[in-house]
């Protein structure tokens, strides 16, 4: 196992390279540079543009900039922020927790509904139940997510705010001025923006739980533990549930880029101040060395977050060795 | 200066906003509220959707007019801008400045400006008893390090990534013959003098300048300890600290949330500030200003403006300023464009646009068309002048106009309706804006209809660039200074009060951004008249007001005879506040610029 | 966005599973694949409704007045009454109508892009399957490269780069959508190439690349059409989000996404804004599902026991 695991790690390396270069070279082909910002100034002289431009470093070729960036990014340095001149880890820190609060909130959510439905919909196929939960996960995943946001906040903010003189939950943000830190606060505010990030993993999830449940129901196996004469429940749970768990959980691991852009267009929506909004303002700068930062910590998260769920599935299941590569 | 802050508000203007109430109005520039008695206590929250970088935006190394907002009450210059509704009928110049760590503004009638020949100094009269929030004392030393930050110590090879030297460098040095007399040299006659050393942020601390100057010199990268007895304690760079004199001192900043400021018990004025605490609410959502200012969650939002207002229901507490600047919303007209290079359809596309009707229904009636050219508005009423013209909406005039110059309009085929050109392609023209402004795109949808219906087409999609592309540098492709429009929307303004100068830039002709001169200079339109070169220069290089005066309006009759823009409408900034808080005035340039008179009832 | 292919397992196994091709030819494997879709409602209604919403989009624009697509400002923010069903938007245009343009503009650059998804694909899945050895890894590294980077920030940083209109746009989410096809079809490739090979072992020298061709043809037919039917609506959903965020084709084309645009800009002044355009994006993506459903079920032999 421990060979497999530095195997998988030292084949991330030569990916992340190949990621990096990808995303470089898109870079590079922006229109929006950092300096046309910074040389937007009133009466701007020859000999002042010559000096801001030295001092960002923005006068010497791509390639170089590239091999630098290399380098820096081994010794951890994932560049300064243009703007605010502060190092982009530093930044992402101050960001990255708050996008993962809304995340975990959201996706524990969509876990803890998604499976019981799933479960009971394969048990009890073909019921009422099944078929309603079926159409709500067709809904679920033809919603698009910040139009439900929207819809969410106009219904439970908007209008009995007109009507009734107060919101239901609030629009926007983490805390209200002047509650910062005060769970319960966020608590509410975690509400639409969580459920909404929740929604297409809740109704992919529970079919996906579903099938695999109706697949493994299905098995020789199984018949044999009914044959056997043990309790229905017991059949379900303890051996078609845990066998049924194995793909979701390796569908986990490839999700985690999808939550991240879930989360972006979320943030986008609330005004959440988390690592999408940070993308987005360094995109309309053009702050690069922000920019590439965040990528490849995404990158990172995103190869990692694939590592873990195919040595959690490992582990789930007797049956898989890590031998062979595929 | 070209208030390069509004471009960036452009860019940022992505959830412009959908309403404001239409409370009680409090009326034109100033936003005064009734005398109560002042009582001493309360806090304010104001919330802001352009959070700053770096505090250093402040007019140091950038300029967001939010930015120079918030350092407003901390950081003093030697002058302090004048309340709007403050400044006196026909006034002077020198009328738009109070004083502030200064005791009087200087001028060349009272004395203190006195020139020589091609040169000439300026003599600072400097307070006594005022003290720097961490306890220094403010002299004449603060005022010279200033200068020597600016220019004098460095030159162009700046450790600091300034802003501009641009203005900064006509000086060479500055004396101190006691504790509170500074005297400026500057080797030209340089008119806007009275802005360098004014305003937020005006003078920098000299002992932490020093301190800077002895590690290194660059302000964002030294890390200095800060001890505000009550306020800010701690160590950080330039960018994340104010030390400064005026009436509330700086705190903390949580970013991504919010700012606070606190009294200064300290302050040098008449009284002492009445709130104990400004906090600052960054909300990039203006939908959620306005939501959280009714329910009373903040007490005050800048900048409404971006989008459109419409009369909601009245709020019980309200109240708006909406403040007519010194700018105006206007489409630059690229005239090398081989249809526009033709003064008829400049002049038939001025008449074409139903700017009203825009200002009626899109703007709530809150503003106004401006002349012809619109150099000379807000705090640049001192330049204006009423022989330039006004130039009414007439599509019957346009048509006739543009039928007369030969430009028949096509019966049938696919240009039918549009008129066609000497050379017999039809006249079609682009319009761009930055992209992602509500109000903006609305505009050019009514202007691409208005000027269908005189014959001239507008090609669709508008393919509007982001503000940075708009705005970016030549060397960047900007499109602007590459001149790669034909007629673009966006607003400029003063970004100084009562100073055209600000547009030398602008219609200049060496300013035209071209590969020979480095593409330096703001001249997208092409503009090129000797008489309006002549004209900036003299406005820049007089000292006295009423030489300054006769140049600007020089320019402005040859602007109205040129039209190289289509000016709009007056830009107005709008401020909706909750009427607990009384004392308001202000100042279209420095915003939260009389903290000291805000009180709660 | 979200990818209802997540099933890409199952679909790789519905492409290798009808091993006995000779057989199923007698009784025409698309005509009782067509047969069994015809039997599935909700995918037939899907069709239907995508029919018309297409079929609307197409011709409603031409029988509605020219002029209700033009800015009328005195007529701002109408609620919805005859004849304007949908009321009017912040520049007094008809909503209805831009509903329907902005189904031009969506339905358009989501079966364009689909077909981008498609060829791409195809060729790298075969690419990589047929070649095999270094090309398969080096392609299979390129994939894993791509599926690093969330989508969302790919396709900002790529319209932001190459700019914003309808090419662009269309060949940059096809761009992030082709992996998974390309998937389906490496692993068809590489199963009947094995299989050729075998079979070639034993007969004298036919066209081998004609035979494994014919063969994944086939057996991978039934699969992308699903995978593509599904594609439309993810790119359609991802369209209308780019729009939104301010990315799409602009102004003053209509587009779905733009329209929810404008709506969060004015959720005070009319809150029914946003119910149109979503409801029509709601309304078309499902109706594709629900088809592409319904052919999942059509293609999948085993879906008779179920």
């Amino acid at each position: 196992m421990y060979q497999y695991l530095v195997r998988r790690l030292l084949q991330a390396i030569p990916l992340l390279l190949i990621v990096s270069v990808l995303l470089f070279t898109i870079l590079q082909l922006q229109p929006i540079h950092a300096w046309d910002q910074l040389l937007y100034r009133p009466n701007l002289t020859a000999a002042d543009r010559a000096r801001i431009l030295a001092y960002y470093g923005f006068d010497r070729p791509a390639p170089v900039q590239y091999l630098i960036w290399l380098r820096n990014i081994i010794h951890f340095d994932l560049g300064t922020s243009y703007f605010s001149h502060q190092p982009t880890l530093e930044l992402i820190a101050q960001r990255l927790p708050n996008t993962a609060i809304l995340m975990l909130t959201a996706y524990s959510l969509a876990l803890v509904l998604a499976i019981p439905i799933g479960v009971i919909s394969a048990v009890k196929q073909y019921s009422k139940f099944d078929n309603v939960v079926t159409t709500g996960a067709f809904f679920g995943f033809s919603i698009p997510n910040f139009w439900l946001g929207l819809m969410l906040i106009i219904l439970l903010a908007v209008i009995p705010y007109e009507h009734l003189g107060f919101k239901i939950f609030p629009t926007s943000g983490m805390y209200d001025s002047g509650s910062e830190g005060d769970p319960f606060n966020l608590a509410w505010h975690l509400v639409l923006p969580a459920v909404v990030l929740a929604v297409q993993f809740i109704a992919q999830y529970s079919r996906f739980i579903r099938s695999a449940m109706l697949d493994v129901l299905n098995h020789d196996f199984v018949r044999t533990a009914r044959a056997k004469g043990l309790s229905e429940k017991r059949v379900v749970t303890r051996h078609a549930f845990r066998n049924a768990l194995l793909p979701l959980i390796s569908l986990m691991g490839l999700d985690i880029p999808r939550l991240f852009v879930g989360a972006l267009i979320t943030e986008q929506v609330f005004a959440w101040p988390g690592m999408g909004r940070l993308f987005w303002k360094a995109a309309q700068d053009g702050d690069v060395q922000v920019l590439m930062g965040i990528l490849i910590v995404l990158a990172v998260l995103v190869v990692l977050g694939n590592l873990l769920a195919d040595l959690a599935y490992g582990w789930a299941d007797p049956r898989v060795q890590f031998k062979s590569a595929r | 200066m070209i208030g390069s802050s509004r471009h960036r508000w452009y860019q940022l203007a992505a959830f412009a906003v959908a309403g404001l109430m239409a409370g009680v109005a409090c009326g034109q520039g100033g936003g005064g509220t009734k005398a109560g008695q002042p009582t001493s206590g309360g806090k304010v929250t104001v919330a802001s959707w352009q959070e700053q970088d770096s505090l250093l935006a402040a007019g140091i190394t950038s300029s967001a007019t939010h930015a120079i907002g918030f350092a407003n009450p901390v950081m003093e210059g030697l002058l302090a801008g004048k309340a709007s509704a403050d400044v006196p009928k026909n006034p002077k110049i020198s009328d738009y400045w109070e004083p502030a760590l200064a005791t009087e503004v200087p001028t060349v009638e009272n004395g203190d400006v006195k020139v020589s020949g091609t040169t000439m100094t300026v003599t600072w009269k400097l307070r006594h008893g005022v003290k720097w929030h961490d306890g220094e004392p403010f002299t004449s030393k603060d005022v010279k390090a200033t200068f020597d930050q600016w220019w004098l110590k460095f030159g162009e090879k700046n450790p600091t990534p300034m802003q501009t030297t641009s203005g900064w460098d006509q000086v060479t040095a500055v004396d101190t013959p006691d504790d509170f007399t500074a005297v400026v040299h500057w080797k030209t006659t340089f008119g806007p003098y009275l802005g360098f050393g004014s305003g937020p942020y005006g003078i920098m601390p000299a002992h932490l300048l020093e301190k800077t100057w002895a590690a290194g010199g660059d302000m964002t990268a030294t890390k200095l300890q800060i001890a505000i007895p009550g306020g800010f304690n701690g160590t950080a760079t330039w960018d994340k600290f104010m030390v400064g004199t005026g009436p509330y001192m700086f705190k903390e900043w949580v970013t991504g949330d919010h700012m606070t400021l606190v009294r200064n018990q300290n302050w040098w004025g008449p009284h002492k500030p009445y709130l104990d605490q400004i906090t600052i609410k960054f909300e990039p959502d203006t939908n959620t200003q306005l939501a959280d200012l009714r329910t009373g969650t903040i007490d005050m939002g800048l900048d409404f403006r971006a989008a459109l207002l419409s009369p909601l229901s009245h709020m019980q507490n309200g109240a708006i300023i909406t403040q007519p600047e010194s700018g105006a919303e206007k489409l630059d007209l690229n005239l090398h464009n081989k249809y526009l290079s033709d003064i008829n359809i400049r002049k038939a596309i001025l008449m074409g646009i139903d700017r009203q009707k825009i200002i009626d229904t899109l703007l709530q009636g809150k503003s106004t068309i401006p002349p012809d050219s619109w150099l000379c508005l807000g705090t640049g009423a001192w330049c204006a002048d009423p022989s330039i013209p006004r130039t009414k909406y007439d599509p019957a005039a346009a048509n006739a106009l543009l039928d007369q110059a030969g430009y028949k309009k096509a019966d049938s085929g696919p240009n039918k309706g549009i008129r066609l050109f000497k050379d017999g392609t039809p006249i079609s023209l682009t319009v761009q804006t930055t992209a992602g402004n509500a109000l903006r795109e609305q505009q050019e949808v009514v202007i691409a209809q208005d000027l269908s219906t005189i014959g001239i087409q507008i090609q669709k999609p508008f393919n509007n660039p982001p503000a940075s592309k708009l705005f970016g540098a030549f060397a960047s492709g900007g499109v602007l200074y590459n001149h790669t429009f034909d007629m673009a929307q966006y607003t400029n303004t003063y970004g100084a009060p009562a100073e055209p100068d600000a547009f030398y830039d602008a219609y200049v002709s060496t300013q035209i951004p071209t590969k020979e001169n480095g593409g330096l200079g703001q001249n997208s339109t092409f503009t090129n008249d000797p008489a309006i070169d002549a004209a900036f220069k003299q406005g820049r290089s007089a000292a006295k007001q009423d030489d300054r005066r006769s140049a600007y309006v020089a320019a402005e009759k040859r602007l109205a005879e040129i039209i190289p823009e289509i000016p709009l409408y007056q830009q107005l900034g709008v401020f909706g506040y909750n009427k607990k808080i009384q004392g308001i005035k202000f100042n279209e340039f420095y915003w939260l610029n009389n903290t000291y008179d805000w009180f709660v009832s | 966005m979200i990818s209802p292919l997540e099933d890409v397992q199952g679909l790789t196994e519905l492409a290798e599973a009808p091993a006995d091709f000779e057989t199923t030819k007698e009784i025409g494997f698309y005509r009782l694949a067509f047969r069994r879709l015809l039997r599935h409602r909700m995918a037939i209604l899907g069709g239907v409704c995508l029919l018309i919403v297409a079929v609307a989009a197409l011709i409603g624009p031409l029988l509605l007045p020219a002029s209700w697509d033009q800015a009328d400002l005195e007529h701002r923010f109408a609620s919805p009454a005859w004849p304007h069903i949908m009321g009017t938007d912040d520049l007094g245009r008809d909503i209805f109508r831009r509903i329907l343009d902005g189904g031009r503009v969506s339905l358009s650059v989501g079966l364009l892009a689909t077909v981008v998804v498609i060829t791409v694909g195809v060729t790298m899945g075969t690419v990589a399957g047929y070649f095999g050895g270094l090309i398969d890894n080096v392609m299979m590294r390129f994939t894993d490269a791509i599926l690093a980077v969330p989508a969302i920030f790919l396709l900002i940083l790529l319209t932001n780069g190459f700019g914003h209109t309808a090419p662009v746009l269309i060949l940059a989410i096809g761009f992030t959508l082709w992996t998974d096809t390309a998937r389906i079809v490496r692993s068809v490739v590489l199963s009947v190439r094995e299989k050729e090979f075998v079979e070639a072992a034993r007969a004298v020298g036919s066209g081998t690349p004609t035979i494994i061709v014919k063969h994944v043809l086939t057996n991978v037919l039934g699969p992308i059409m699903v995978a593509a039917t599904l594609t439309v609506g993810i790119a359609i959903i991802t369209e209308s989000a780019l729009s939104y965020l301010g990315l799409g084709i602009g102004p003053p084309i209509a587009s779905w996404g733009s329209m929810l645009f404008s709506a969060q800009q004015f959720i005070w002044d009319a809150p029914f804004f946003a119910l149109f355009p979503g409801t029509a994006i709601l309304i078309t993506v499902l109706s594709i599902n629900f088809l592409g459903d319904g052919l999942r079920d059509a293609f999948d032999p085993r879906s008779i026991e179920r």
